[in-house]
């Protein structure tokens, strides 16, 4: 499959085809995965697709049509098909698309990485889950082990009527194990690095070598079995500490989403609602306290949402989104952001660089890259940067929350309510029993407003979230989030002790 | 769309190479189909996609050494690639000592006639539906947004047991939210084709529901609640996954387990997997060729049934039910088409004998709490009511539940007469309103 052709076929019948802009993105996508349940390996599988997207403006509507048939004739017939849609569209009136004025840019990306996780073999690959899978087993009645791996990688080339011609190729990789108890009543699960089959990277396989999946194995599964028997986390009103693998998901949730441009334009209204961070919020709102900074980084290694250029060939960028506590900025696209400009008082940023689509066959539209919550003790008015072990001592009484297990939040991102598989309680600064169940919930600002204290760079991860649900139809994005352990006053715990 | 005749040349072409290459027995199953979805927001239609895509998914068995491979290129060279792909998977893989082999030759239920009069509008005709919509809207006062979806698609699959099935498939929807000064209100309806699609009657429901009571505070607590189709399709969907599913069953998690046989939930339920159902879409064949049938997974309030692929079938020494997913399949065997038997109440009934309680239109972002007791949390969305005495009495601003399906199913008080085609987060069902006794919410918010 020749990208460059395929490009120059679609940008040659669009020029003829008069558009006011036009743009395809084509590529090969290939995903591997392997999964393994009680010592059986119950999934091994490569999946390949290619094909191509392309994106119209004509009299001043958007149209979209991706195909996977590459030859002249299927080119052609997108390119039409597209702009046919635009027609249809103009049928209801309303304000013309406008892009931001951005460089043609020609370039070429590559993810940094030492190993191919696509060159390493699948026998390979499969040993070193299989004992990751028996280190689980060797906790006595533990009922399910399970041990995951996936690969992805990514050859694209964008190309504009602007003159922009951009190949990346990205790879990304990762993997995790899963340990279940069962009794009677009870189900209870523990994950290592991470839940949802563990923790992902762009970057190569020696991230995945060096989890410690064997490693971990026997000490989760004596953790599910612990909880089992554990005390259901308590309920009421107390100070918590996040981990940070369940931050991540925290800000995921209740930052990411809640400062994508096109939900505050109510774009996504009909499907995964709007937010309240509305524009007129933009620069002035209080979103969380003095010391939480949030942004949004494309550029940070490792994480899930790193890049060179988004699906419309702008750089990738690191903007803050939250700056102490202070709401300053939206996710943007070239759309968004030129409606912003002419909406917004003073507002003169252009394209963000967050916009991409899960494959060549869905409209790329603002979706998270990797949304950061900014280390303790970084910048000005960042606080201190404290150690989890700090945290824990100067907390009276609280819970200490790991690891996610349910997520729930409002179609305006301000209610939200979540499950950690595992939580221990604090008491005069020492870490004391294991509860089971735990759940927390909370009004976004309000939440935020109380964190005091967030963990230093030394215990900062980008954890991959590669399941962000968006869009119609829906596409499934792989993004990033930074977070370190951090403190928040009290919050309301143990919704299910009240069952 | 392709058709049977090449579908099945390819099919074969790839089982032969199969063969050439080592495999015991084989496995392809060929997809092609497009879709297309028209999109509004703030009044206007601001997306307008076209999909057209493929897949081919081979499955090579070497003994009990199983290999998965896909592509979505369809031509010879695509077929090739994807089946040596696949053996060479097969090749270093372990054995699975439960997999015993690929289904069985079968006969397979015509699915042609339910799409006989089925037809697309295409994107002039979803633009003018659209417009329908907005044009209600603007007359209340309403920003409208929503999606009119249309798709259609073809399936094959083929194995080395003389598998042979073909059938092709529509789909259309439309929905809308549309947004007031008191909250929002939607309305939906989803169908074979985009030509059976009531634009008037969609806008109606979403108008009146946007439109309807003066907002007040009704607290956190215990509620009495109806609670509409799109809303039951959200538990329904839950119920699917952590209910009957063999593989949740065999692992101890699912509520199933010890209770098979039992009176469980209120006998006015009576839950079923009916792929065959007029309202719905059929299927004729699962995922790996074995022949659909309608199965009950609850009858009058007894719990019957599991559902079962030909691996767990083989797995748990029980009869396989046809409830396959694309292999492999690490979730289980899935029912796909949900339905709920309809009762003898209409809504307005439910409402008139309700004392204290909540209507309730839609449920947004549900998620497991606790696997065994089916306790879920989510949010209720764009249109939640107020009812005192048997009267909407008011709007109320969106409330967070926090309550266990079972709990709910056991507590029914009545089940809606008319059950409609409901799209959700999973798959498509059939369901009716329900009435239940009690449910609680445990948080509130601002909007309604």
């Amino acid at each position: 499959m020749d990208l460059d052709e395929i490009a120059k076929t679609a940008l040659d019948a669009l020029e003829l085809a008069h558009v006011t802009y036009g743009d395809i993105k084509v590529g090969e996508y290939a995903h591997e995965h392997i999964a393994t349940k009680d010592g059986v390996v119950e999934a091994m599988e490569s999946n390949i697709t290619s094909g191509y997207g392309i994106r119209v403006v004509k009299d001043g509507r958007w149209g979209f049509a991706a195909s996977n048939d590459m030859t002249n004739g299927g080119i052609y017939a997108a390119v039409k098909k597209a702009i046919e849609l635009t027609q249809a569209a103009k049928k209801i009136t309303g304000e013309d698309v406008s892009l931001t004025e951005e460089k043609a840019i020609k370039a070429v990306y590559k993810t940094p990485y030492k190993e191919d996780p696509f060159a390493v073999s699948f026998d390979e690959k499969v040993k070193l889950l299989l004992a990751a899978d028996e280190a689980q087993r060797r906790v006595k009645n533990i009922r399910i082990s399970q041990s995951y791996y996936t690969g992805w990688k990514q050859k694209k080339l964008f190309a504009s009527t602007e003159g922009s011609w951009i190949t990346q190729d990205l790879l990304e990789c990762g993997g995790g194990i899963e340990a279940t108890a069962v009794s009677d009543t009870e189900v209870q699960n523990r994950s290592f690095p991470n839940s949802f089959r563990g923790q992902f990277v762009t970057g190569g396989f020696e991230h995945v070598r060096k989890m410690g999946l064997v490693e971990h194995g026997e000490q989760i599964a004596s953790e599910a079995m612990a909880l089992l028997t554990a005390d259901e986390c308590p309920a009421g009103d107390m100070d918590i500490i996040l981990d940070g693998n369940q931050l991540a998901l925290q800000i995921h949730e209740s930052c990411g989403h809640a400062t994508e441009g096109d939900r505050a334009l109510g774009w996504e209204a009909s499907y995964a609602g709007t937010t309240f961070l509305t524009p007129d919020k933009l620069g002035t709102f209080r979103y969380g306290s003095d010391i939480v900074n949030l942004t949004a980084d494309a550029t940070v290694p490792l994480g899930l949402g790193t890049f060179g250029y988004d699906d419309e060939g702008v750089p990738a960028q690191r903007k803050y989104l939250i700056k102490n506590g202070i709401f300053v900025d939206y996710q943007t696209s070239r759309e968004v952001a030129s409606i912003l400009q002419r909406r917004v008082p003073g507002y003169n940023k252009s394209s963000g660089g967050t916009v991409r689509s899960d494959g060549w066959g869905h409209l790329p539209m603002i979706r998270m890259t990797n949304i950061n919550l900014e280390p303790g003790g970084e910048g000005e008015g960042a606080g201190r940067a404290w150690t989890p072990e700090e945290l824990i001592a100067d907390t009276k009484h609280g819970i200490f929350f790991s690891t996610n297990k349910s997520w729930s939040i409002d179609d305006k991102r301000q209610n939200f309510q979540f499950g950690t598989e595992i939580a221990w309680e604090i008491i005069n600064g020492k870490l004391g029993r294991m509860l089971k169940n735990a759940t927390y919930a909370g009004i976004t600002q309000v939440f935020w407003g109380s964190c005091d204290a967030i963990c230093g760079r030394d215990h900062w991860v980008v954890w991959g979230t590669p399941n962000c649900g968006k869009g119609q139809p829906p596409q499934l994005m792989h993004t990033g989030h930074g977070a370190a352990p951090a403190r928040f006053r009290a919050v309301h715990v143990g919704v299910v002790a009240k069952q | 769309m392709i058709g049977p005749t090449k579908l099945k040349k390819s099919a074969t072409i790839a089982l032969q190479q199969a063969k050439k290459l080592g495999s015991t027995s084989c496995e392809v199953l060929i997809s092609n189909g497009v879709e297309e979805v028209t999109r509004f927001a703030n009044s206007m239609i601001h997306q307008s996609v076209f999909l057209n895509d493929s897949l081919v998914h081979v499955r090579v068995c070497i003994g009990q050494k199983v290999g998965v491979a896909r592509t979505n290129r369809i031509d010879k060279e695509g077929i090739s690639d994807v089946v040596i792909r696949a053996v060479e998977i097969a090749k270093l893989q372990r054995a699975d000592p439960f997999f015993v082999g690929l289904p069985e030759k079968a006969s397979y239920k015509k699915t042609d006639k339910y799409y006989a009069k089925t037809k697309h509008v295409g994107p002039v005709g979803r633009a003018d539906a659209v417009g329908i919509v907005i044009k209600e809207a603007k007359k209340s006062s309403l920003v409208a947004s929503g999606a009119f979806t249309e798709s259609e698609n073809e399936i094959a699959i083929a194995n080395s047991n003389g598998v042979w099935g073909y059938q092709t498939g529509k789909s259309a929807s439309l929905s809308t939210i549309m947004m007031g000064e008191k909250g929002s209100g939607y309305g939906a309806q989803s169908a074979k084709g985009g030509r059976e699609i009531d634009p008037h009657q969609v806008a109606k429901t979403a108008v009146a529901k946007a439109t309807l009571g003066e907002l007040i505070d009704v607290p956190a607590g215990e509620y009495e609640v109806i609670l509409e189709p799109p809303a039951v399709a959200e538990l329904l969907d839950f119920f699917a996954w952590l209910g009957a599913n063999a593989r949740i069953y065999h692992e101890g998690v699912s509520f199933y387990q010890g209770n098979l046989g039992k009176q469980f939930f209120h006998e006015s339920l009576t839950i079923a997997d009916d792929p065959f159902h007029p309202l719905g879409y059929p299927l004729a064949f699962d995922y790996e060729g074995a022949p659909k049938k309608k199965h009950l997974l609850v009858e009058k309030g007894v719990l019957t049934g599991l559902t079962y692929d030909s691996y767990h079938a083989n797995k748990h020494k029980k009869v396989n039910t046809g409830h396959a997913l694309l292999a492999p399949n690490t979730w289980g065997p899935i029912p796909t088409h949900m339905m709920i038997e309809p009762g003898v109440s209409t809504v307005a009934e439910m409402i008139r004998n309700v004392k204290r309680g909540l209507l309730v239109t839609r449920f947004w972002y549900t998620r497991v709490i606790h696997h065994k007791q089916l306790l879920l949390t989510g949010m209720t969305r764009d249109g939640t009511f107020y009812i005192e005495n048997g009267k909407i009495v008011g709007r109320a601003r969106n409330l967070r539940y926090t309550e266990s399906v079972i709990t709910a199913f056991k507590n029914i008080k009545s089940v809606g007469k008319t059950a409609v085609l409901e799209g959700s987060e999973g798959s498509p069902s059939v369901v009716p309103a329900l009435h239940i006794g009690k449910f609680r919410f445990t948080s509130t918010t601002k909007h309604g």
